[in-house]
């Protein structure tokens, strides 16, 4: 439960620094953001996967 | 209770600070610094909000749903934005397809530089002089010269002092050909890059005999004391002639105003535009296109045709002419005169002679021939009024009909009304003069006798309300 909603609430920041960092890439010239982008698409993913498993475990973890 | 972050009154506080730093110390390069970091202010905020998250979670305090709320992100792409068009327009690669934004970035944070410039050539009595794909303004003064000399500066819009620099070396202003034939090329397309905008202000001097070229891309034209022809073509220009002997032939796509003063040649207008103002022309006068704004005709001495793609007018001569939206009046205008349109115009014409033709789709016309003999007049408007002022002493042959609406005879004799149906009439009479003819479909149809007042010049048109 609160596993979840640490996740939950640090999910905005850490997409946030991310799309910071892929910014800072793209103006010093290194990836293009047209690139990179996807990563954000991805670790969103990841985030919801993580919600997903950290919510479930306590609940109904043996089911299937 | 719900706790709020720390962060967006920080982030505020700190943007507050950074323009009030930017005002107190305007040397200081804040804009390429924000140009440069601004995605580091990104990071900074969600490093910030998850720390506090982290300490909240720590030491066991609520947390909050989510960790940037949904104005955040707004701000954070507001942010983005705008750090991208900066960072466009400071010269950086950009993966936006940005010309706009650079363009608006340029307008609102650019600086503007100014270079002079200057350049002579000697040429023949009358050379051709063309001016190339230019962008600015040009002042082009006819002399008792045999050079051509451009002086005045090529000013650079651009974010900073080293790339406008940059811009004025690779724009060169260039200046040659033959004596007969000499070119000037303010070259400002060569600029590589988007991110600075060159445009010129030149005076340039070239003798009286001179014939002159100009191809702008946006820009003023001022033309004068020059004896050959003159060939504009812009896309947007507002052109100013006077005192030019030669034909004048401009072609624009926008521009706010084509006044010529002057002229012994022809002119001829074409494309679009606003305003028109011609007078003293010696030669025919030819419009060809669409000008919305208001138009004055002055004394133009040899045939005037003005087509739009609704509107036909031509006259011989005219005299005194002006033209807003819907709205034609002229006054000493030698015929045969002409106007057929499928709109509607309110006329009125004073003083005219030889022949009368109007065949237009609706409007009001108040027709004061004045002089005498009096022009043969055919003229019909589907729907409007008509209202004719014949000149006591007057020979004519008369017709005037309203299909559906009152006839007045105000005139007196010969004239005889005759009602058609139940709701026309036609007017009748003849003392032995050229044929009148007057038709409206669907108006009052007037004729009276004229008197001294009638053929004053017409007053201006009130302004039209759009």
């Amino acid at each position: 439960m609160t596993g979840s909603s640490l996740l939950q609430a640090i999910r905005g920041p850490v997409l946030l620094v991310t799309l910071g960092l892929l910014m800072a890439a793209d103006q010093l010239d290194r990836v293009s953001f047209s690139r990179t982008w996807p990563v954000l698409l991805i670790l969103f993913g990841l985030f919801k996967l993580a919600e997903h498993l950290s919510s479930d475990k306590p609940t109904g973890g043996t089911t299937t | 209770m719900r706790r709020t972050s720390l962060v967006a009154p920080l982030l505020l506080i700190g943007i507050g600070l950074l323009f009030l730093a930017r005002n107190v110390f305007p040397e200081l390069q804040l804009l390429d610094y924000l140009a440069k970091y601004w995605p580091l202010l990104l990071v900074l905020w969600g490093g910030l909000r998850l720390v506090e998250i982290l300490f909240w979670a720590a030491t066991s305090r609520p947390l909050p749903a989510r960790g940037i709320a949904s104005g955040e992100w707004v701000l954070v792409i507001f942010l983005c934005f705008l750090g991208l068009s900066l960072h466009t327009v400071r010269g950086f690669s950009a993966w936006l397809p940005g010309n706009r934004l650079e363009l608006g970035g340029l307008e609102i944070f650019g600086e503007s530089y100014d270079y002079p410039l200057s350049a002579e050539r000697p040429s023949s009595k009358t050379p051709r002089v063309i001016l190339e794909s230019f962008r600015g303004n040009a002042r082009i003064t006819g002399a008792d010269v045999q050079t051509v000399k451009v002086t005045g500066h090529s000013t650079i819009r651009s974010l900073d002092q080293a790339s406008a620099d940059r811009a004025n070396q690779e724009s060169p202003l260039q200046i040659d050909g033959e004596p007969g034939e000499i070119h000037v090329r303010p070259s400002q397309n060569q600029i590589s890059g988007s991110n600075r905008r060159v445009s010129a202000d030149l005076d340039i001097v070239v003798p009286r005999g001179a014939t002159i070229e100009a191809h702008g891309r946006a820009g003023d034209f001022d033309i004068s004391g020059v004896n050959g022809s003159v060939n504009i073509s812009s896309d947007n220009a507002s052109v100013r002639l006077e005192d030019i002997g030669g034909d004048v032939l401009i072609e624009v796509r926008g521009g706010d105003i084509l006044r010529a003063v002057k002229i012994k040649g022809s002119v001829e207008l074409k494309g679009r535009g606003s305003d028109i103002d011609l007078q003293d022309i010696a030669g025919q006068v030819t419009i060809n296109g669409t000008f919305t704004g208001n138009s004055q005709l002055h004394n133009l001495a040899k045939p005037f045709r003005w087509s739009t793609p609704y509107s036909q007018f031509s006259a011989e001569r005219v005299g005194e002419m002006r033209v807003t939206l819907g709205n034609l009046n002229a006054s000493d205008l030698t015929g045969p005169v002409r106007l057929t349109s499928s709109r509607s115009w309110d006329v009125a014409l004073t003083n005219f002679t030889n022949s009368l033709d109007i065949d237009i789709k609706g409007g009001d016309l108040d027709l004061r021939p004045g002089l005498l003999p009096l022009a043969k007049m055919d003229v019909r408007s589907r729907n409007g009024q008509i209202e004719l002022a014949l000149p006591q002493a007057a020979k004519f042959d008369l017709t005037a009909t309203s299909s559906r609406g009152a006839v007045d005879n105000e005139f007196g004799a010969p004239l005889k009304l005759e009602p058609i149906g139940r709701r026309g009439a036609t007017l009748r009479g003849s003392n032995g003069g050229p044929s009148v003819n007057i038709s409206s479909d669907n108006g009052r149809v007037t004729v009276r006798s004229a008197s001294i007042s009638d053929s004053a010049p017409v007053k201006p048109p009130q302004p039209v309300e759009q």
